[in-house]
């Protein structure tokens, strides 16, 4: 039962299992050893002294000046490979690999993607660290915050370029020709990817009310680095959202609106559906998210007490598999055989073949959870291919594979498994049909 | 060459392909062909084809719009009204030659503008997102008997539209690497009995048998160059590797394609920069579809569709937002085409939807609904009730497809 327990904690909890963590979890107990984790991460010897976003930042060049151009789009594509390498091994190496999950849930559901705007790449990875993971341990209202007002998600959903058509800057300009002046992205997107869902209650009036709110917000680039709020570009006048009026107070606008949505009951309910179908199941049950949603409106969005209580429903009964991820596959399969010896680039390759590369979803809805994004038949194809080859490429464990399989699979290696194991006519095509296995692909 | 053409032929052998019956790989019964090529993010059908014959398009579309035919970098020409975006200029001879039909200021049933609902209704088939789990291409193959290698997803994942119970495939991206290992042999046992990955096992490796079938036939690159077949810059590749598979006498009848990157909030450009990049690449890529099918572009039909248009007007960052009126093309050797069919509603202020967006005039369901019957025959009742269920308001177009 402990080791049953430890498995679930492990693999649906963490990242997969390292041999020898199974046992540590058994003996600690698996809802102390998750519960364990629910505190500020620590710092990472992988991510700690890595440039932030500000001085990122202020090596962009205009993209007129195209001799700079080149040179600096060069040194942008090594910036996002170090970073994007060293989040993966942060990752592998961890001891607090459900603080990780939790990290990287909200990486993807606060997704920013390269595929937009190349100048993403350098900041990326400081998005990552600078609004994410110091809040992930903290109030959902301060990662939001935090998120909604970094240089990178201002660009990425053209807040930069947002004017209110009433401000002074629009004034100044040719108004018909300038278009109406605000952008409305960031302001759809954050109620139906961030806070409410699309079925949360909002209108086309709303997103207009809300792109209105969070005009002013723009990145400096060359002499005020980073995110200023400049009053010039705001839209003047008190502003209706969600049947609240928000009362004319330029930057505090964005807090009241900000506030509105981290405490609506829409934003409880598709945060816990989102949690719970990223741990729980692909099709979560009502029962689970409700009792999520109610401990994150009773707790005001504390996320550890959120946490707690989808940790409970988890462990309190047997959960239908999960398939793993890409990312969630390379990680285990890294954590279990050591594939990629030390190295980000085998982990990077990995995952450019499986269709998940760091930061490169196709839209700021980020990467789909469920099993029927990831298990076309091709795809599965090539996660059993990549297993043959991380067989190949891993280091020599001293454990035969099907000593491997029960040390990272505990009580989920089945008997057929074993004795497939136990029957392989080498260490590597052992290794591969484990890695390979439906076992190991789930979690 | 030889050498590897053996690899390839024992290794085929090996995954037992030679062992399974030809009637196996029987897709559907008929020689016609269907791709649907998937326009993610909303594309600005007003830039596509632009309605220059409208007195209100300079005005409306301001910096956006282009100049007319005729004038430099302008439209080209299709009917007097309508004109081309320079950069799709090699659709230009299809359209000459009859074989490209524009539907224009069309729309599904959603009106709302989240990207990710309005993909959900064009997939699904529904006239609400979440209404259903598989989509209106998997119940329409249903309906023909189709099996798991009727159609055919040139995309990592399977798209909604390609769900249902009649399955669909989709290709693995590392098609040599697989070629030389017997690692799917050794795991058979495990995935045929995996309730989850069962049937994606089984059709993945069909799909796989067919494309190093294609190695062996021709000795070219093959089906193993798909690189990020997602991105637009990727599209012909894609798109040439889905024609060659359809164009196989045993092989799938209907393909899926993604492309991505049409959501142009900013810097859109006009004749030249994002928009025109993104629209230049799809044209190069539609035509490398038609070289890949060869002879069997005749009994094609090509549909691209999007989940809605954009903004009239430019925004306040040279871009466009999330609006109702689209445009849908539809391409290939069966199409009755040669002409934009549009119930034009106008672009003067008044004309728009919501004061903002071009109103659309025709269900884009009709269009399919006509496809879907007269290319691929299915039933008009299986159309209106299990297809598109609640489309009777969208009765179909005719004329479309050559039958």
């Amino acid at each position: 039962m402990g080791l049953a327990a430890a498995a679930l904690a492990a693999n649906r909890f963490g990242l997969g299992a390292r041999p020898g963590d199974l046992d540590r979890i058994a003996a600690a107990g698996a809802r102390t050893w998750l519960h364990g984790q629910l505190e500020p991460l620590p710092p990472s010897p992988f991510l700690d002294g890595l440039d932030g976003s500000d001085r990122h930042l202020a090596t962009l060049v205009r993209r007129s000046d195209r001799a700079r151009m080149e040179a600096w789009q060069e040194n942008m594509v090594s910036t996002f490979r170090t970073e994007a390498g060293l989040h993966l091994l942060d990752a592998v190496d961890s001891d607090r690999p459900f603080a990780c999950r939790l990290v990287r849930f909200w990486s993807n559901h606060f997704a920013i993607t390269v595929r937009k705007d190349g100048r993403l790449r350098s900041l990326v990875g400081a998005y990552e660290r600078e609004a994410i993971r110091p809040h992930v341990m903290g109030a959902f209202r301060a990662l939001l915050g935090a998120v909604v007002r970094h240089p990178a998600m201002l660009l990425y959903l053209d807040q930069n370029t947002s004017l209110g058509g009433g401000s002074r800057a629009a004034a100044r300009r040719d108004a018909a020709a300038e278009g109406s002046g605000v952008n409305e992205n960031l302001a759809r997107e954050l109620m139906e990817l961030h806070t409410l869902g699309v079925d949360g209650g909002y209108g086309q009036a709303d997103v207009r009310a809300l792109a209105n709110i969070l005009t002013g917000w723009t990145v400096g680039l060359k002499d005020e680095v980073g995110t200023r709020f400049r009053p010039g570009r705001h839209e003047p006048g008190d502003k209706r959202l969600l049947g609240v009026t928000i009362a004319e107070d330029g930057a505090g606008e964005t807090e009241q609106a900000l506030d509105l949505l981290a405490r609506h009951p829409s934003t409880a309910r598709f945060v816990a559906t989102k949690l719970c179908r990223h741990f729980i199941a692909d099709e979560p049950d009502g029962v689970s998210v409700r009792a999520v949603a109610e401990r994150f409106q009773e707790t005001g969005g504390d996320l550890p007490a959120v946490y707690e209580r989808m940790i409970e429903v988890g462990l309190a009964g047997p959960l239908p598999p999960k398939l793993k991820r890409p990312d969630d596959l390379v990680l285990s399969a890294a954590r279990a055989t050591g594939f990629h010896k030390g190295r980000p680039a085998p982990l990077l390759g990995a995952l450019r073949r499986l269709g998940q590369m760091p930061y490169q979803a196709v839209s700021p809805k980020g990467y789909d959870d469920e099993a029927l994004a990831w298990a076309a038949p091709g795809a599965v194809l090539d996660r059993i291919a990549w297993s043959g080859e991380v067989a190949s490429r891993a280091p020599e464990l001293g454990l035969s594979p099907q000593a491997l399989g029960v040390a990272v699979l505990g009580p989920d290696l089945d008997e057929e498994l074993r004795l497939l194991l136990e029957r392989a006519p080498s260490r590597v095509e052992g290794l591969a049909l484990l890695i390979a296995s439906p076992a190991f692909q789930k979690r | 060459m030889a050498l590897r053409r053996d690899v390839l032929a024992s290794s085929a052998a090996a995954l037992g392909v030679a062992a399974l019956p030809r009637t196996l790989f029987a897709a559907l019964p008929t020689e016609r062909r269907l791709v649907v090529v998937l326009l993610r993010g909303g594309l600005d059908g007003l830039a596509a084809i632009a309605p220059y014959g409208d007195p209100a398009y300079a005005q409306a579309r301001g910096p956006l719009a282009l100049p007319p035919p005729g004038a430099p970098d302008g439209l080209l020409d299709l009917d007097g009204y309508f004109g081309l975006h320079p950069a799709l200029a090699p659709l230009l001879p299809i359209y000459s030659a009859g074989e490209l039909l524009a539907v224009h200021a069309c729309a599904t049933p959603y009106r709302d503008r989240s990207h990710f609902s309005g993909q959900a209704v064009l997939e699904s088939g529904m006239n609400e997102a979440g209404a259903a789990h598989d989509g209106w291409l998997g119940r329409a193959l249903r309906s023909r008997g189709g099996s798991p290698l009727a159609s055919v997803a040139l995309a990592p994942t399977l798209p909604l539209i390609l769900r249902g119970e009649a399955g669909a495939s989709s290709v693995p991206q590392a098609a040599e690497a697989l070629g030389s290992t017997d690692l799917l042999d050794a795991v058979a046992p495990l995935y045929t009995r995996d309730p989850m990955l069962r049937s994606a096992f089984e059709a993945g490796r069909q799909t796989l048998a067919m494309t190093m079938g294609d190695h062996g036939a021709d000795g070219t690159d093959g089906m193993g160059d798909t690189r990020d077949p997602m991105r637009i810059e990727g599209f012909a590749t894609s798109a040439r590797n889905a024609g060659r598979l359809l164009a196989r006498e045993t092989g799938p009848r209907v393909a899926v394609l993604e492309t991505f990157g049409w959501d142009t909030h900013a810097a859109q450009g006009a004749g030249d920069g994002k928009l025109a990049r993104q629209l230049g690449a799809l044209a190069h890529g539609l035509v490398a579809l038609k070289s890949g099918l060869g002879p069997a572009w005749r009994t094609t039909v090509v549909v691209a569709l999007t989940e809605f248009g954009r903004t009239v007007a430019m925004n306040g960052s040279g871009g466009t937002d999330h609006g109702a009126g689209g445009l849908a093309l539809l391409l290939g050797g069966a199409v009755q085409g040669g002409r934009v069919l549009a119930d034009w509603p106008g672009l003067a202020p008044a004309d728009l939807h919501d004061g903002r967006e071009l109103t659309p005039t025709v269900d884009v369901r009709s269009a399919l609904k006509t496809v879907l019957h007269d290319h691929l025959g299915v039933e008009n009742a299986i159309l209106d009730e299990i297809v598109f269920p609640d489309s009777r308001v969208a009765p179909p177009l005719g004329r479309l497809v050559a039958v």
